[in-house]
């Protein structure tokens, strides 16, 4: 369940970077006038899936904590309440650099290319 | 046939029974209250004999009962026969109502170290079941209201509680990124790094129930029990509950306690990898020490409740009142939420934006 909520917020992420998000950006063509009500399809349409998307993932997360409240007994994997954390003692520790990778986007070219390095 | 204890007022004959609420052993008729060192030293003399004759007469009894799971006691108080499961330690007579204990339990080391008395009363349990059930959202709105206690029960589940320290040994790869930008080009570095790090992590008192018959998740759930108030156990404590003897052994049992200390131990010496972006473990071993096992009594108030045919089981924790308990799960309320959140957020997020944007 949680890869799902993931799926769908990068999904709305990329959604939102690629589209137009002011009218100025958009199509700026009324389609539907009336009463003084300027009305642009483009962008309706546009803000509707923004919306619908969000409310989904508002949706699922409130509705899969709801659940969550109704199951309280649980096997328990952890002992933390009991672990006597000042006599926790460390005998042995390092840390060893590795290697290094390097990555780099030329941010002049309008295709960005990423050349990767090993050393 | 072996006989069980019934404490009895010694002013009315009356049977007694350990109050959550003073602390104190109370007589059910004339209301007279007695400290638990008193009914100790008045009462010791009869625990010692009834076990002492359950210890001569061990090995008949055993070979009668082993085949059934069932024994029989006599009542001392009206001698009838009470008939238990053979792991039963304190119960009530069916006959006279008067709460029994059954020293011979005590016999062959099953005498628990330590008790946790009660310090919540049988309204205090159904008061918090009751609660238990408020602000659940998905609950079928007729479960509350057609659902019946069937049965509610303050039991001392034999628990063991597992002392001992792990000695781990971890091996990690672990990252750190930075960013060099210029206006040609934007560089991004991660350096890799091998850690190793090895320690002792010491536990104390991991509580793991030694019954067959308790749900381990329910058992799991209630925890944690406040140590401090645990105190040298005595069968005074017993009067009005029931109390079950281990069935499982402090072996069997071993595997649950391991389990968190792998998991905690793990995590533990982990948290000390600091100062990286990622870290993922690349290898780890584990051997744990047990240094001492503690057989101890713990007070657990049982609910049992039927609906639809199907029967819920809670069990709220005597010391400290938490209660547990799956719900059942009404999905068509699931789903009308779900809708609705779904409908109403599109709507109100649409105008939202188009009004944003679109000036």
């Amino acid at each position: 369940m949680k890869n799902i909520i993931r799926n769908i917020s990068i999904a709305l992420l990329i959604a939102l970077s690629s589209m137009p998000l002011t009218a100025q950006q958009a199509n700026r063509k009324p389609v539907i006038s009336s009463s003084g009500f300027i009305f642009y399809k483009d962008l309706f349409l546009k803000v509707l899936l923004i919306a619908f998307g969000v409310s989904l993932l508002i949706a699922l997360i409130c509705c899969l904590v709801m659940k969550s409240k109704m199951i309280t007994a649980k096997k328990a994997k952890y002992a933390d309440n009991y672990l006597i954390e000042s006599a926790v003692v460390i005998t042995d520790s390092s840390d060893k650099y590795s290697h290094e990778t390097v990555q780099i986007t030329k941010l002049q070219q309008a295709n960005a290319q990423d050349l990767t390095k090993s050393r | 046939m072996v006989q069980v204890t019934n404490y009895k007022c010694p002013n009315c004959t009356g049977p007694m029974h350990f109050s959550s609420k003073s602390n104190k052993v109370e007589c059910d008729y004339c209301g007279s209250v007695f400290d638990v060192s008193q009914v100790d030293s008045m009462f010791n003399q009869k625990v010692n004999d009834a076990k002492d004759e359950a210890e001569k007469h061990q090995d008949d009894n055993n070979q009668k009962w082993e085949e059934t799971g069932i024994r029989s006691y006599t009542c001392s108080s009206c001698n009838a026969e009470i008939i238990c499961d053979e792991n039963t330690v304190a119960t009530s007579c069916p006959y006279c109502s008067n709460p029994t204990v059954i020293p011979s339990q005590f016999t062959g080391g099953r005498m628990p170290e330590f008790v946790i008395p009660f310090a919540f009363d049988k309204k205090q349990a159904m008061q918090a079941l009751t609660k238990h059930y408020s602000k659940k959202r998905l609950l079928p709105s007729v479960f509350s209201k057609e659902n019946h206690v069937e049965e509610i029960k303050g039991i001392y589940v034999p628990f063991w509680l597992y002392d001992g320290n792990s000695d781990v040994d971890m091996s990690f790869e672990a990252t750190k990124t930075y960013v060099q930008q210029d206006t040609q080009e934007r560089k991004e570095i991660t350096q890799f790094y091998k850690v190793h790090r090895s320690g002792n992590v010491p536990f104390e008192r991991i509580p793991v129930d030694a019954s067959v018959k308790m749900d381990n998740d329910l058992m799991d759930s209630i925890e944690p029990f406040d140590y401090s108030k645990m105190v040298d156990f005595t069968p005074s404590y017993l009067p009005g509950f029931y109390a079950e003897a281990y069935d499982e052994s402090e072996e069997s049992c071993k595997p649950r306690a391991e389990l968190r200390i792998t998991n905690s131990s793990f995590e533990e010496i982990k948290s000390t990898v600091v100062g990286y972006d990622s870290v993922r473990t690349t290898n780890s071993s584990i051997k744990i020490n047990h240094t001492k096992v503690t057989y101890t009594f713990m007070p657990v108030w049982l609910l049992t409740t039927k609906w639809k045919d199907q029967i819920f089981k809670f069990a709220m924790n005597g010391q400290t009142g938490k209660m547990v308990g799956n719900l059942p799960i009404d999905w068509g309320k699931f789903w009308k939420y779900f809708i609705g959140i779904l409908l109403g957020g599109t709507t109100l997020l649409t105008a939202i934006l188009y009004i944003a944007m679109g000036m």
